[in-house]
């Protein structure tokens, strides 16, 4: 017999899809610098909402990686962290962005056959 | 507390459980990000409105846990159930070995407390081995390198046989020999080793026909290189046949005249027995179905 699938199935599968695209949407848009805050506004307007208490560590990370510069600012407001691609990052997003545009063809391409 | 105070405990919590490399810069961003988030909340900030933010945020140990990348894993997930069954089965061990000794005293004293407690030596020496072996994996000090394993349960081993076979062989010539020269032996020793007459009469006289047959049958596998369901089926036979005979000596009267003697001749050969059985019950996991068909394919 076949277990039903549970009820939180769904948003977990698509928990595990977005946690990869997270990385690539969130270094795209760091080619100018942002803080965190500004960066989440950036990602939910464009169609991606993303949890504050997940982007924060995957920027710390991203920075201990040197795919990213920091550096304390204060503007119009409190002291800010804005996070910047660095050389690195700059070479990691391009790489990031053919492999992402090469798996989306491919599984398009799948999806289809299946499809049909 | 006003909003900015529960935020700042808050943070404080997260920042206590942070690398204490990256403690004051996270705190600070956390602190600004959670302000933000409080000031594009519609209407004017409150405690109750700051806590349910909070909550939807995460624990302050959850939020904590997102800043720290990997960690050393000190019982990887695969074995957790192995070491959980090796660190009881251990203690259980050890209590089965030593309380009921000390509970056939008249009062329960402290010798029963330190040894319940004692025990627990064994799980805290597996967790600091664990963590030696999880530091040495992570320093590429050791790295364990999977290799195939023969699962054959028919392949013998000949050297392991061959010694094995001389070493039974010794045994049974220095067993059976031994109530004809126990009688010299000096001192108190004769007394200490004195067969009882109705021992040899009546149930010793079996174990020489075991043995032989067994060297037989070790004989005939050495000669034939590898194990077969036939001789498979002799040895448990042979085996069974080793445990009814020791059964009988144990429970059919005394085997030497000395009680000492008897006694401790008789728990060694109860130990004999639950290795046999041990070593049946490997034999039997050995040759268990490793892939099974679904039934509804069979």
């Amino acid at each position: 017999m076949v277990k039903p699938a549970p009820d939180d199935t769904l948003p977990k599968l698509e928990l595990e899809l977005r946690r990869g695209a997270l990385v690539l949407a969130a270094l795209s848009q760091l080619r100018r610098a942002q803080y965190g805050y500004s960066l989440r506004q950036a990602l939910a307007s464009a169609g991606l909402p993303i949890e504050e208490g997940t982007l924060y560590p995957l920027l710390r990370r991203l920075e201990s990686q040197g795919a990213l510069t920091s550096e304390w600012r204060i503007e119009d407001g409190p002291p800010r962290r804005y996070y910047q691609l660095s050389p690195e990052g700059e070479r990691l997003l391009a790489n990031l962005e053919t492999s992402w545009r090469t798996l989306a063809a491919t599984l398009d391409h799948i999806l289809k056959k299946a499809a049909s | 507390m006003n909003p900015s105070e529960i935020i700042d405990s808050y943070v404080l919590d997260v920042m206590a459980r942070v690398p204490s490399k990256h403690r004051h810069d996270i705190g600070l961003e956390l602190r600004g990000v959670l302000k933000d988030m409080l000031a594009e909340r519609s209407g004017a900030p409150d405690a109750a409105m700051t806590l349910a933010m909070l909550k939807e945020f995460g624990a302050p140990e959850i939020t904590a846990a997102r800043y720290h990348q990997g960690g050393l894993v000190i019982i990887p997930a695969d074995q957790s159930r192995a070491f959980i069954t090796y660190a009881l089965g251990g203690v259980l061990l050890q209590w089965v070995f030593t309380l009921p000794a000390l509970l056939r005293g008249d009062t329960l004293d402290i010798r029963v407390l330190s040894t319940l407690l004692g025990a627990l030596w064994w799980p805290g020496f597996m967790v600091v081995a664990a963590i030696i072996a999880a530091w040495l994996k992570q320093a590429h000090l050791y790295a364990p390198q999977w290799r195939p394993r023969a699962i054959d349960p028919d392949r013998i081993n000949k050297t392991m046989l061959a010694a094995g076979l001389a070493a039974s062989s010794i045994g049974a010539i220095a067993m059976t020999s031994f109530p004809a020269f126990a009688g010299s032996l000096p001192g108190v020793l004769p007394q200490v080793f004195a067969f009882d007459p109705e021992f040899l009469r009546e149930r010793a006289m079996f174990a020489p026909v075991l043995w032989l047959s067994g060297f037989v049958l070790d004989w005939t596998l050495y000669s034939a290189g590898r194990n077969s369901k036939r001789l498979y089926r002799l040895d448990v036979a042979l085996q069974f046949g080793w445990i009814a005979l020791l059964t009988w000596w144990i429970v059919g009267g005394k085997i030497f005249t000395a009680s000492a003697t008897d006694e401790a001749t008789k728990f060694w050969l109860g130990v004999v027995i639950a290795l046999i059985l041990g070593t049946l019950a490997y034999g039997l996991w050995q040759r268990r179905a490793r892939f099974r068909v679904p039934a509804n394919m069979a």
